[in-house]
Protein backbone atom coordinates (compact mmCIF):
# COMPACT_ATOMS: atom_id res chain seq x y z
CA UNK A 1 0.00 0.00 0.00
CA UNK A 2 1.17 3.62 -1.12
CA UNK A 3 -0.61 5.98 1.47
CA UNK A 4 2.02 8.68 0.35
CA UNK A 5 0.91 8.88 -2.96
CA UNK A 6 -2.61 8.75 -2.36
CA UNK A 7 -4.27 12.21 -3.91
CA UNK A 8 -5.36 13.81 -1.12
CA UNK A 9 -9.29 13.44 -1.29
CA UNK A 10 -11.57 16.76 -0.20
CA UNK A 11 -13.19 15.66 2.88
CA UNK A 12 -16.68 17.78 1.86
CA UNK A 13 -16.52 17.63 -2.00
CA UNK A 14 -18.76 14.24 -2.40
CA UNK A 15 -21.30 15.50 0.47
CA UNK A 16 -21.37 18.99 -1.46
CA UNK A 17 -22.39 16.70 -4.43
CA UNK A 18 -25.26 15.13 -3.23
CA UNK A 19 -26.12 18.02 -1.67
CA UNK A 20 -25.97 20.13 -4.65
CA UNK A 21 -28.00 17.62 -6.63
CA UNK A 22 -30.31 16.13 -4.35
CA UNK A 23 -33.33 18.52 -4.87
CA UNK A 24 -33.12 18.35 -8.74
CA UNK A 25 -33.06 14.63 -8.92
CA UNK A 26 -35.62 14.00 -6.44
CA UNK A 27 -37.93 16.37 -8.35
CA UNK A 28 -37.48 14.66 -11.61
CA UNK A 29 -38.12 11.49 -10.12
CA UNK A 30 -41.27 12.95 -7.81
CA UNK A 31 -42.72 15.22 -10.62
CA UNK A 32 -42.14 14.07 -13.74
CA UNK A 33 -41.97 9.88 -12.91
CA UNK A 34 -44.68 10.69 -9.88
CA UNK A 35 -42.20 8.12 -7.66
CA UNK A 36 -43.67 8.72 -3.88
CA UNK A 37 -40.49 11.22 -1.94
CA UNK A 38 -39.63 8.80 0.07
CA UNK A 39 -38.88 6.05 -2.64
CA UNK A 40 -37.20 9.01 -4.98
CA UNK A 41 -34.83 9.87 -2.63
CA UNK A 42 -33.93 6.13 -2.09
CA UNK A 43 -33.81 5.97 -5.84
CA UNK A 44 -31.64 9.39 -6.34
CA UNK A 45 -29.06 8.15 -2.95
CA UNK A 46 -28.49 5.06 -5.49
CA UNK A 47 -28.03 7.30 -8.83
CA UNK A 48 -25.11 8.98 -6.65
CA UNK A 49 -23.47 6.08 -5.61
CA UNK A 50 -23.66 4.51 -9.02
CA UNK A 51 -22.31 7.53 -10.43
CA UNK A 52 -18.70 7.23 -7.99
CA UNK A 53 -16.80 4.57 -9.80
CA UNK A 54 -17.83 6.13 -12.90
CA UNK A 55 -16.51 9.86 -11.85
CA UNK A 56 -13.86 9.53 -14.15
CA UNK A 57 -15.42 8.85 -17.35
CA UNK A 58 -18.40 11.28 -17.04
CA UNK A 59 -17.58 14.53 -19.15
CA UNK A 60 -20.81 16.00 -17.79
CA UNK A 61 -22.26 15.37 -14.51
CA UNK A 62 -25.70 16.79 -14.32
CA UNK A 63 -26.67 15.49 -17.92
CA UNK A 64 -24.92 11.93 -16.25
CA UNK A 65 -27.46 11.91 -13.25
CA UNK A 66 -30.87 13.50 -14.78
CA UNK A 67 -30.43 10.54 -17.10
CA UNK A 68 -29.57 7.70 -14.11
CA UNK A 69 -32.46 9.44 -12.33
CA UNK A 70 -34.90 8.85 -15.18
CA UNK A 71 -33.68 5.38 -16.14
CA UNK A 72 -33.97 4.49 -12.68
CA UNK A 73 -37.77 5.87 -12.14
CA UNK A 74 -39.26 3.94 -14.83
CA UNK A 75 -37.36 0.93 -13.50
CA UNK A 76 -38.44 1.83 -10.28
CA UNK A 77 -42.25 1.52 -12.15
CA UNK A 78 -41.51 -1.12 -14.11
CA UNK A 79 -40.42 -3.33 -10.85
CA UNK A 80 -43.89 -1.91 -9.18
CA UNK A 81 -46.06 -3.01 -11.77
CA UNK A 82 -47.50 0.45 -13.55
CA UNK A 83 -46.80 0.55 -17.38
CA UNK A 84 -44.18 3.26 -18.11
CA UNK A 85 -45.15 5.68 -20.92
CA UNK A 86 -43.26 4.78 -24.17
CA UNK A 87 -40.95 7.11 -25.53
CA UNK A 88 -43.15 9.44 -27.78
CA UNK A 89 -45.51 9.83 -24.66
CA UNK A 90 -42.09 11.02 -22.57
CA UNK A 91 -41.20 13.23 -25.05
CA UNK A 92 -44.37 15.63 -24.10
CA UNK A 93 -44.13 14.56 -20.27
CA UNK A 94 -40.51 15.71 -20.44
CA UNK A 95 -39.62 18.25 -17.48
CA UNK A 96 -39.90 21.63 -17.83
CA UNK A 97 -38.06 23.75 -15.11
CA UNK A 98 -40.82 26.50 -14.84
CA UNK A 99 -43.19 24.08 -13.93
CA UNK A 100 -41.56 22.74 -11.30
CA UNK A 101 -40.76 26.20 -10.28
CA UNK A 102 -44.30 26.68 -9.78
CA UNK A 103 -45.22 22.73 -8.66
CA UNK A 104 -42.51 23.53 -5.89
CA UNK A 105 -45.08 26.65 -4.65
CA UNK A 106 -47.74 24.21 -4.96
CA UNK A 107 -46.67 21.73 -2.63
CA UNK A 108 -49.47 21.46 -0.16
CA UNK A 109 -52.46 20.35 -1.32
CA UNK A 110 -55.07 22.28 0.50
CA UNK A 111 -53.77 25.53 -1.03
CA UNK A 112 -53.03 23.87 -4.23
CA UNK A 113 -56.81 23.30 -4.48
CA UNK A 114 -57.64 26.95 -3.45
CA UNK A 115 -55.30 28.13 -5.77
CA UNK A 116 -57.35 26.22 -8.54
CA UNK A 117 -60.87 28.03 -7.65
CA UNK A 118 -59.07 30.89 -9.22
CA UNK A 119 -59.17 29.18 -12.69
CA UNK A 120 -60.83 29.08 -15.17
CA UNK A 121 -62.79 25.64 -15.36
CA UNK A 122 -61.39 23.81 -18.36
CA UNK A 123 -57.70 25.06 -16.44
CA UNK A 124 -59.33 23.47 -13.25
CA UNK A 125 -60.06 20.43 -15.04
CA UNK A 126 -56.58 20.06 -16.56
CA UNK A 127 -54.50 20.29 -13.83
CA UNK A 128 -57.06 18.07 -11.44
CA UNK A 129 -56.74 15.47 -13.85
CA UNK A 130 -52.89 15.79 -14.14
CA UNK A 131 -52.20 16.74 -10.36
CA UNK A 132 -55.14 15.61 -8.33
CA UNK A 133 -55.48 11.96 -10.49
CA UNK A 134 -51.99 11.21 -11.25
CA UNK A 135 -53.13 10.97 -15.08
CA UNK A 136 -50.00 10.90 -17.67
CA UNK A 137 -49.90 14.43 -20.38
CA UNK A 138 -51.21 11.59 -22.96
CA UNK A 139 -53.71 10.56 -20.88
CA UNK A 140 -55.09 13.97 -19.62
CA UNK A 141 -55.07 14.60 -23.62
CA UNK A 142 -56.91 11.72 -24.69
CA UNK A 143 -59.51 12.63 -22.03
CA UNK A 144 -59.54 16.05 -22.87
CA UNK A 145 -59.90 15.47 -26.32
CA UNK A 146 -56.99 17.47 -27.33
CA UNK A 147 -53.46 16.52 -28.79
CA UNK A 148 -50.69 15.42 -25.91
CA UNK A 149 -48.96 19.03 -26.77
CA UNK A 150 -51.85 20.72 -26.31
CA UNK A 151 -52.35 19.65 -23.13
CA UNK A 152 -48.84 20.13 -22.21
CA UNK A 153 -49.82 23.78 -22.71
CA UNK A 154 -52.74 24.06 -21.21
CA UNK A 155 -50.81 22.78 -18.31
CA UNK A 156 -48.10 25.02 -17.89
CA UNK A 157 -50.38 27.84 -18.87
CA UNK A 158 -52.54 26.87 -16.06
CA UNK A 159 -49.89 26.59 -13.44
CA UNK A 160 -49.17 29.82 -14.21
CA UNK A 161 -51.79 31.44 -14.19
CA UNK A 162 -52.43 29.67 -11.02
CA UNK A 163 -49.55 31.26 -9.07
CA UNK A 164 -50.11 34.34 -10.34
CA UNK A 165 -54.01 34.37 -9.32
CA UNK A 166 -53.12 32.86 -5.96
CA UNK A 167 -50.25 35.35 -5.53
CA UNK A 168 -52.16 38.38 -6.02
CA UNK A 169 -55.50 36.85 -3.87
CA UNK A 170 -52.62 36.14 -1.08
CA UNK A 171 -52.93 33.14 1.08
CA UNK A 172 -56.09 32.24 2.41
CA UNK A 173 -55.95 31.80 6.10
CA UNK B 1 -30.32 41.16 13.05
CA UNK B 2 -27.42 42.73 12.36
CA UNK B 3 -24.51 41.28 10.50
CA UNK B 4 -23.07 38.74 12.63
CA UNK B 5 -26.42 38.13 13.39
CA UNK B 6 -27.60 37.07 10.01
CA UNK B 7 -24.07 35.05 9.26
CA UNK B 8 -25.14 32.54 11.95
CA UNK B 9 -28.49 31.97 9.91
CA UNK B 10 -28.94 28.49 8.58
CA UNK B 11 -30.23 28.98 4.58
CA UNK B 12 -33.26 27.74 4.43
CA UNK B 13 -35.11 27.76 1.81
CA UNK B 14 -39.22 25.82 2.40
CA UNK B 15 -39.57 24.84 -1.83
CA UNK B 16 -36.12 23.31 -1.45
CA UNK B 17 -35.74 19.34 -0.65
CA UNK B 18 -33.14 18.35 1.92
CA UNK B 19 -31.39 15.10 2.33
CA UNK B 20 -31.22 12.53 4.88
CA UNK B 21 -27.83 14.01 6.49
CA UNK B 22 -27.45 10.48 7.55
CA UNK B 23 -27.28 9.35 4.28
CA UNK B 24 -25.59 12.30 2.43
CA UNK B 25 -22.76 10.83 5.67
CA UNK B 26 -22.81 7.65 4.30
CA UNK B 27 -22.62 8.41 0.55
CA UNK B 28 -19.80 10.78 1.67
CA UNK B 29 -17.68 7.49 3.35
CA UNK B 30 -18.28 5.28 0.40
CA UNK B 31 -16.88 7.94 -1.74
CA UNK B 32 -13.87 8.09 0.06
CA UNK B 33 -13.76 4.96 0.37
CA UNK B 34 -13.66 3.94 -3.32
CA UNK B 35 -11.17 6.78 -3.85
CA UNK B 36 -8.53 5.43 -1.59
CA UNK B 37 -8.92 2.04 -2.10
CA UNK B 38 -8.76 2.86 -5.67
CA UNK B 39 -5.23 4.96 -5.32
CA UNK B 40 -3.85 2.50 -3.26
CA UNK B 41 -4.40 -0.60 -4.98
CA UNK B 42 -3.34 1.24 -8.50
CA UNK B 43 0.13 0.00 -7.81
CA UNK B 44 0.03 -2.79 -5.72
CA UNK B 45 -2.10 -5.01 -7.54
CA UNK B 46 -0.45 -4.59 -10.65
CA UNK B 47 2.77 -5.30 -8.60
CA UNK B 48 1.59 -8.45 -7.17
CA UNK B 49 0.01 -9.75 -10.49
CA UNK B 50 3.61 -9.64 -12.37
CA UNK B 51 5.28 -11.32 -9.95
CA UNK B 52 2.48 -14.14 -9.88
CA UNK B 53 2.43 -16.34 -12.82
CA UNK B 54 -0.35 -15.98 -14.80
CA UNK B 55 -2.32 -19.13 -14.07
CA UNK B 56 -2.36 -18.74 -10.27
CA UNK B 57 -3.54 -15.48 -10.49
CA UNK B 58 -7.11 -16.97 -9.59
CA UNK B 59 -5.45 -17.84 -6.06
CA UNK B 60 -5.05 -14.19 -5.33
CA UNK B 61 -8.72 -14.20 -4.39
CA UNK B 62 -7.83 -15.60 -1.41
CA UNK B 63 -5.70 -12.80 -0.36
CA UNK B 64 -8.08 -10.45 2.07
CA UNK B 65 -6.23 -7.35 0.74
CA UNK B 66 -7.27 -8.23 -2.83
CA UNK B 67 -11.10 -8.38 -1.74
CA UNK B 68 -11.81 -4.87 -2.44
CA UNK B 69 -13.15 -2.17 -4.67
CA UNK B 70 -9.78 -0.74 -5.79
CA UNK B 71 -8.54 -3.81 -6.64
CA UNK B 72 -11.19 -4.54 -9.19
CA UNK B 73 -10.93 -1.19 -10.51
CA UNK B 74 -7.31 -1.94 -11.11
CA UNK B 75 -8.01 -5.40 -13.02
CA UNK B 76 -10.66 -3.16 -14.94
CA UNK B 77 -8.44 -1.21 -16.18
CA UNK B 78 -5.96 -4.02 -17.32
CA UNK B 79 -8.90 -5.97 -18.62
CA UNK B 80 -9.17 -2.86 -21.07
CA UNK B 81 -5.78 -3.44 -22.54
CA UNK B 82 -6.84 -6.07 -25.13
CA UNK B 83 -4.69 -4.95 -27.39
CA UNK B 84 -1.72 -5.21 -25.25
CA UNK B 85 -2.05 -8.71 -24.37
CA UNK B 86 -5.90 -9.75 -24.73
CA UNK B 87 -5.11 -12.97 -22.92
CA UNK B 88 -3.85 -11.84 -20.35
CA UNK B 89 -6.67 -9.80 -20.22
CA UNK B 90 -8.98 -12.70 -20.35
CA UNK B 91 -6.68 -13.73 -17.00
CA UNK B 92 -7.79 -10.20 -15.35
CA UNK B 93 -11.37 -10.78 -16.04
CA UNK B 94 -11.39 -13.91 -14.63
CA UNK B 95 -9.80 -13.15 -11.22
CA UNK B 96 -12.03 -9.79 -11.09
CA UNK B 97 -15.26 -11.92 -11.41
CA UNK B 98 -13.95 -14.28 -8.51
CA UNK B 99 -12.66 -11.18 -6.19
CA UNK B 100 -16.45 -9.15 -7.05
CA UNK B 101 -18.25 -12.33 -6.47
CA UNK B 102 -16.47 -12.71 -3.07
CA UNK B 103 -16.77 -9.48 -1.58
CA UNK B 104 -18.61 -9.71 1.53
CA UNK B 105 -21.84 -8.36 1.92
CA UNK B 106 -22.26 -5.25 3.53
CA UNK B 107 -18.43 -4.19 2.15
CA UNK B 108 -19.81 -1.18 0.22
CA UNK B 109 -23.56 -0.67 -0.88
CA UNK B 110 -24.97 -3.38 -2.49
CA UNK B 111 -25.35 -1.40 -5.77
CA UNK B 112 -21.91 -0.73 -5.84
CA UNK B 113 -21.37 -4.41 -5.37
CA UNK B 114 -23.30 -5.79 -7.95
CA UNK B 115 -22.05 -3.28 -10.70
CA UNK B 116 -18.67 -4.37 -9.92
CA UNK B 117 -20.08 -7.88 -10.17
CA UNK B 118 -21.53 -7.10 -13.54
CA UNK B 119 -18.72 -4.89 -14.77
CA UNK B 120 -16.49 -7.86 -14.38
CA UNK B 121 -18.83 -10.12 -16.30
CA UNK B 122 -19.24 -7.58 -18.85
CA UNK B 123 -14.74 -7.49 -19.13
CA UNK B 124 -14.75 -10.95 -19.65
CA UNK B 125 -17.48 -10.95 -22.64
CA UNK B 126 -15.45 -7.67 -24.30
CA UNK B 127 -12.19 -10.12 -23.68
CA UNK B 128 -13.78 -13.03 -24.56
CA UNK B 129 -14.92 -11.86 -28.39
CA UNK B 130 -11.86 -10.19 -28.67
CA UNK B 131 -10.55 -13.76 -29.01
CA UNK B 132 -13.46 -14.30 -31.14
CA UNK B 133 -15.40 -17.01 -28.36
CA UNK B 134 -18.31 -15.40 -29.48
CA UNK B 135 -20.81 -18.17 -27.44
CA UNK B 136 -18.69 -17.53 -24.38
CA UNK B 137 -19.22 -14.02 -24.68
CA UNK B 138 -22.84 -13.64 -24.80
CA UNK B 139 -23.02 -16.54 -21.68
CA UNK B 140 -20.67 -13.82 -19.99
CA UNK B 141 -22.95 -10.94 -20.82
CA UNK B 142 -26.09 -12.77 -19.56
CA UNK B 143 -24.21 -12.84 -15.87
CA UNK B 144 -23.61 -8.97 -15.86
CA UNK B 145 -27.12 -8.21 -17.03
CA UNK B 146 -28.42 -10.71 -14.18
CA UNK B 147 -26.21 -8.04 -11.51
CA UNK B 148 -27.30 -4.86 -13.53
CA UNK B 149 -30.94 -5.63 -14.30
CA UNK B 150 -32.26 -5.24 -10.52
CA UNK B 151 -30.79 -2.04 -10.09
CA UNK B 152 -32.42 0.70 -12.72
CA UNK B 153 -29.71 3.08 -11.67
CA UNK B 154 -27.28 0.90 -13.26
CA UNK B 155 -28.78 1.82 -16.65
CA UNK B 156 -25.80 2.96 -18.15
CA UNK B 157 -23.55 0.19 -17.21
CA UNK B 158 -26.87 -2.27 -18.72
CA UNK B 159 -26.16 -0.24 -22.01
CA UNK B 160 -22.59 -0.79 -21.99
CA UNK B 161 -23.16 -4.33 -21.95
CA UNK B 162 -25.57 -4.25 -24.12
CA UNK B 163 -23.23 -2.56 -26.63
CA UNK B 164 -20.52 -5.15 -26.34
CA UNK B 165 -23.59 -7.67 -26.80
CA UNK B 166 -24.35 -5.73 -30.24
CA UNK B 167 -20.77 -6.07 -31.16
CA UNK B 168 -20.81 -10.05 -30.31
CA UNK B 169 -23.94 -10.11 -32.16
CA UNK B 170 -22.43 -8.47 -35.43
CA UNK B 171 -19.69 -10.76 -35.21
CA UNK B 172 -22.58 -14.04 -35.32
CA UNK B 173 -23.85 -12.18 -38.54
CA UNK B 174 -27.28 -11.75 -36.22
CA UNK B 175 -27.52 -8.28 -37.48
CA UNK B 176 -30.82 -7.80 -36.63
CA UNK B 177 -30.59 -8.23 -32.90
CA UNK B 178 -27.44 -6.25 -32.93
CA UNK B 179 -29.16 -3.08 -34.58
CA UNK B 180 -32.09 -3.43 -31.92
CA UNK B 181 -29.54 -3.19 -29.61
CA UNK B 182 -27.45 -0.46 -30.80
CA UNK B 183 -30.18 1.83 -31.10
CA UNK B 184 -31.33 1.09 -27.83
CA UNK B 185 -27.97 1.32 -25.80
CA UNK B 186 -27.08 5.00 -27.89
CA UNK B 187 -30.40 6.03 -27.16
CA UNK B 188 -29.38 5.33 -23.41
CA UNK B 189 -26.21 7.15 -23.75
CA UNK B 190 -27.89 10.07 -25.15
CA UNK B 191 -30.31 10.27 -22.35
CA UNK B 192 -26.78 10.22 -19.84
CA UNK B 193 -25.08 12.69 -22.26
CA UNK B 194 -22.79 10.40 -22.98
CA UNK B 195 -20.95 11.88 -25.92
CA UNK B 196 -18.02 9.53 -26.57
CA UNK B 197 -20.56 5.94 -25.87
CA UNK B 198 -22.74 7.70 -28.03
CA UNK B 199 -20.09 8.27 -31.44
CA UNK B 200 -18.80 4.49 -30.69
CA UNK B 201 -22.51 3.22 -31.23
CA UNK B 202 -22.90 5.37 -34.47
CA UNK B 203 -19.22 3.87 -35.55
CA UNK B 204 -20.81 0.04 -34.62
CA UNK B 205 -23.98 0.99 -36.68
CA UNK B 206 -21.73 1.90 -39.67
CA UNK B 207 -19.36 -1.31 -39.12
CA UNK B 208 -22.73 -3.34 -38.79
CA UNK B 209 -23.72 -2.57 -42.11
CA UNK B 210 -20.21 -2.81 -43.59
CA UNK B 211 -20.84 -6.58 -41.79
CA UNK B 212 -23.78 -6.87 -43.54
CA UNK B 213 -22.64 -5.61 -47.28
CA UNK B 214 -24.49 -2.53 -47.07
CA UNK B 215 -21.64 -0.89 -47.91
CA UNK B 216 -23.42 2.50 -49.35
CA UNK B 217 -25.88 2.54 -46.65
CA UNK B 218 -22.24 2.21 -44.18
CA UNK B 219 -20.76 4.86 -46.15
CA UNK B 220 -23.51 7.59 -44.99
CA UNK B 221 -23.47 7.05 -41.61
CA UNK B 222 -19.58 6.93 -41.55
CA UNK B 223 -19.47 10.15 -43.06
CA UNK B 224 -21.38 11.89 -40.73
CA UNK B 225 -18.35 11.07 -38.33
CA UNK B 226 -15.86 11.99 -40.04
CA UNK B 227 -17.52 16.23 -39.86
CA UNK B 228 -17.89 15.06 -36.03
CA UNK B 229 -14.13 15.96 -35.59
CA UNK B 230 -13.91 13.49 -32.70
CA UNK B 231 -10.05 12.41 -33.57
CA UNK B 232 -10.96 8.72 -32.25
CA UNK B 233 -14.34 8.14 -33.95
CA UNK B 234 -12.76 9.77 -37.27
CA UNK B 235 -10.10 7.07 -37.76
CA UNK B 236 -12.11 4.50 -37.04
CA UNK B 237 -14.71 5.74 -39.58
CA UNK B 238 -11.80 6.36 -42.26
CA UNK B 239 -10.90 2.41 -41.32
CA UNK B 240 -14.61 1.29 -42.32
CA UNK B 241 -14.87 3.54 -45.20
CA UNK B 242 -12.15 1.53 -46.48
CA UNK B 243 -13.44 -1.49 -46.46
CA UNK B 244 -16.52 0.10 -47.69
CA UNK B 245 -14.37 1.61 -50.93
CA UNK B 246 -12.60 -1.87 -50.79
CA UNK B 247 -16.34 -3.28 -51.51
CA UNK B 248 -17.23 -0.61 -53.80
CA UNK B 249 -14.80 -1.82 -56.22
CA UNK B 250 -13.22 2.02 -55.39
CA UNK B 251 -9.33 0.87 -54.34
CA UNK B 252 -8.24 4.59 -54.86
CA UNK B 253 -10.20 5.85 -52.22
CA UNK B 254 -9.99 3.36 -50.00
CA UNK B 255 -6.20 3.81 -50.30
CA UNK B 256 -6.64 7.44 -48.88
CA UNK B 257 -8.96 6.46 -46.20
CA UNK B 258 -6.46 3.43 -45.12
CA UNK B 259 -3.63 6.05 -44.89
CA UNK B 260 -5.23 8.52 -42.50
CA UNK B 261 -6.95 5.99 -40.41
CA UNK B 262 -3.02 4.79 -40.15
CA UNK B 263 -1.71 8.20 -39.92
CA UNK B 264 -4.95 8.96 -36.95
CA UNK B 265 -4.01 5.51 -35.13
CA UNK B 266 -0.27 6.21 -34.50
CA UNK B 267 -1.75 9.58 -33.40
CA UNK B 268 -3.93 8.08 -30.72
CA UNK B 269 -0.70 5.31 -30.36
CA UNK B 270 -3.37 2.73 -30.95
CA UNK B 271 -0.82 -0.13 -31.98
CA UNK B 272 -3.12 -2.97 -33.14
CA UNK B 273 -5.10 -0.27 -34.88
CA UNK B 274 -2.51 0.96 -36.99
CA UNK B 275 -1.36 -2.66 -38.26
CA UNK B 276 -5.12 -3.21 -39.03
CA UNK B 277 -5.45 -0.12 -41.10
CA UNK B 278 -1.21 -1.05 -42.87
CA UNK B 279 -3.74 -4.16 -43.47
CA UNK B 280 -6.27 -2.52 -45.48
CA UNK B 281 -4.18 -0.39 -46.94
CA UNK B 282 -2.37 -3.32 -48.34
CA UNK B 283 -5.10 -4.70 -49.95
CA UNK B 284 -5.86 -1.53 -51.79
CA UNK B 285 -2.78 -1.81 -53.17
CA UNK B 286 -2.68 -4.90 -54.22
CA UNK B 287 -6.15 -3.99 -56.40
CA UNK B 288 -4.56 -0.99 -57.33
CA UNK B 289 -1.79 -3.29 -58.82
CA UNK B 290 0.83 -1.66 -57.08
CA UNK B 291 2.66 -4.90 -55.87
CA UNK B 292 5.85 -3.94 -54.63
CA UNK B 293 3.91 -1.42 -52.19
CA UNK B 294 1.59 -4.30 -51.15
CA UNK B 295 4.03 -6.55 -50.00
CA UNK B 296 5.67 -4.23 -47.84
CA UNK B 297 2.58 -3.20 -46.27
CA UNK B 298 1.23 -6.32 -45.86
CA UNK B 299 4.18 -8.14 -44.41
CA UNK B 300 4.26 -5.21 -41.95
CA UNK B 301 1.02 -6.37 -40.60
CA UNK B 302 1.32 -10.06 -41.39
CA UNK B 303 4.50 -9.70 -38.75
CA UNK B 304 2.63 -7.59 -36.15
CA UNK B 305 -0.35 -9.81 -36.40
CA UNK B 306 1.61 -13.10 -35.49
CA UNK B 307 3.48 -11.03 -32.66
CA UNK B 308 0.07 -10.81 -30.92
CA UNK B 309 -0.99 -14.09 -31.85
CA UNK B 310 -3.70 -13.04 -34.24
CA UNK B 311 -3.26 -15.91 -36.41
CA UNK B 312 -6.45 -15.76 -38.58
CA UNK B 313 -5.55 -12.02 -39.49
CA UNK B 314 -1.62 -13.05 -39.93
CA UNK B 315 -2.94 -15.74 -42.21
CA UNK B 316 -5.31 -13.28 -44.42
CA UNK B 317 -2.58 -10.71 -44.78
CA UNK B 318 -0.37 -13.99 -45.85
CA UNK B 319 -3.18 -14.75 -48.16
CA UNK B 320 -3.05 -10.75 -49.98
CA UNK B 321 0.60 -11.47 -50.15
CA UNK B 322 0.10 -14.61 -52.27
CA UNK B 323 -2.17 -13.15 -54.02
CA UNK B 324 0.57 -10.50 -55.09
CA UNK B 325 3.00 -13.03 -55.59
CA UNK B 326 1.13 -14.81 -58.15
CA UNK B 327 0.19 -11.58 -59.91
CA UNK B 328 4.26 -10.87 -60.17
CA UNK B 329 4.26 -14.98 -61.27
CA UNK B 330 6.48 -15.51 -58.39
CA UNK B 331 5.02 -18.89 -58.00
CA UNK B 332 7.84 -20.81 -55.41
CA UNK B 333 7.11 -17.93 -52.86
CA UNK B 334 3.48 -18.01 -53.12
CA UNK B 335 3.76 -21.82 -52.55
CA UNK B 336 6.08 -21.56 -49.96
CA UNK B 337 3.84 -18.65 -47.65
CA UNK B 338 0.89 -20.66 -48.47
CA UNK B 339 2.54 -23.99 -46.91
CA UNK B 340 3.32 -22.01 -43.94
CA UNK B 341 -0.03 -20.28 -43.42
CA UNK B 342 -1.54 -24.03 -43.71
CA UNK B 343 1.16 -24.96 -40.85
CA UNK B 344 0.57 -21.79 -38.52
CA UNK B 345 -3.59 -22.54 -38.63
CA UNK B 346 -2.64 -25.76 -38.32
CA UNK B 347 -0.38 -25.58 -34.97
CA UNK B 348 -3.15 -23.12 -33.40
CA UNK B 349 -6.08 -26.06 -33.85
CA UNK B 350 -7.86 -23.43 -36.00
CA UNK B 351 -11.12 -24.72 -38.13
CA UNK B 352 -9.85 -27.68 -39.71
CA UNK B 353 -12.29 -26.33 -42.54
CA UNK B 354 -10.07 -23.58 -43.20
CA UNK B 355 -7.44 -25.80 -42.71
CA UNK B 356 -8.48 -27.52 -45.81
CA UNK B 357 -8.84 -24.72 -47.99
CA UNK B 358 -5.58 -23.59 -47.57
CA UNK B 359 -4.39 -27.33 -48.34
CA UNK B 360 -6.33 -27.20 -51.46
CA UNK B 361 -4.97 -24.15 -52.51
CA UNK B 362 -1.23 -24.80 -51.21
CA UNK B 363 -1.80 -28.09 -53.72
CA UNK B 364 -2.63 -26.00 -56.32
CA UNK B 365 -0.16 -23.57 -56.50
CA UNK B 366 1.96 -26.70 -56.05
CA UNK B 367 0.00 -28.45 -59.75
CA UNK B 368 0.79 -24.48 -61.20
CA UNK B 369 -3.16 -24.45 -61.49
CA UNK B 370 -3.53 -22.14 -58.65
CA UNK B 371 -4.84 -18.64 -60.46
CA UNK B 372 -5.39 -15.29 -58.07
CA UNK B 373 -9.00 -15.68 -58.16
CA UNK B 374 -8.37 -18.71 -56.43
CA UNK B 375 -6.63 -17.36 -53.70
CA UNK B 376 -9.00 -15.03 -53.64
CA UNK B 377 -12.06 -17.79 -52.55
CA UNK B 378 -9.64 -19.00 -50.26
CA UNK B 379 -9.33 -15.79 -48.31
CA UNK B 380 -12.93 -14.97 -48.85
CA UNK B 381 -14.02 -18.69 -47.42
CA UNK B 382 -11.93 -18.20 -44.57
CA UNK B 383 -13.57 -14.76 -43.26
CA UNK B 384 -16.82 -16.74 -44.14
CA UNK B 385 -15.96 -19.66 -41.33
CA UNK B 386 -15.42 -16.24 -39.03
CA UNK B 387 -19.64 -16.15 -38.93
CA UNK B 388 -20.56 -19.45 -40.14
CA UNK B 389 -17.70 -22.19 -39.04
CA UNK B 390 -19.91 -25.41 -40.38
CA UNK B 391 -19.78 -23.55 -44.30
CA UNK B 392 -18.08 -26.05 -46.44
CA UNK B 393 -15.85 -25.34 -48.83
CA UNK B 394 -16.54 -25.51 -52.68
CA UNK B 395 -14.28 -25.96 -55.12
CA UNK B 396 -13.90 -22.95 -57.57
CA UNK B 397 -13.84 -24.15 -61.53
Amino acid sequence: MTPQTSPRIDDRLFEAMYEQYFDLLVKISVYKFRVPDSEAEGLVHDVLLAYLRKSDLVLDLKSWLVGAICHASRHYWRQNGRNVTGDAQMDVDRVDPASLRILDSLTDQIAAREALECLPPRYQEILRLRYFEGCTVAEVAERMGIKPKSAQKLITKGLRRAERLYGEKGRPK
Amino acid sequence: MNRDETSKVVPFDRRRRYPDPARVAAFGATARQLMQEKADSADAVLRVLRETPRDRWATLVDRPEFLTSGTLDSLAKLAAELERDPQESLAATALAIAIAEALPDGAYPIVVIEQHRGQAWKDRARALCYLARYEEALAALDRADAFFEGHGTLAHDRAIADFVRSIVLSHLRRFDEAQELLESCRSVFNDHGDVPLYRKCTVAAGNLLVRRGDYRAAREVLRELLRDGDAEATARARFALGWCAIHLGVPEEALEHFNDAVRRQKQLASQLEVVRATYGAGCALVRLGRLDDAIEHLTYARSHFLEHAFIEEAGLSGLEIVEACMLRDEFEPARTLAATIVQEFTDAALNRRAVAALAYLNDAIAASSATPEIVRHVHAYITELRFDPTREFVLVN
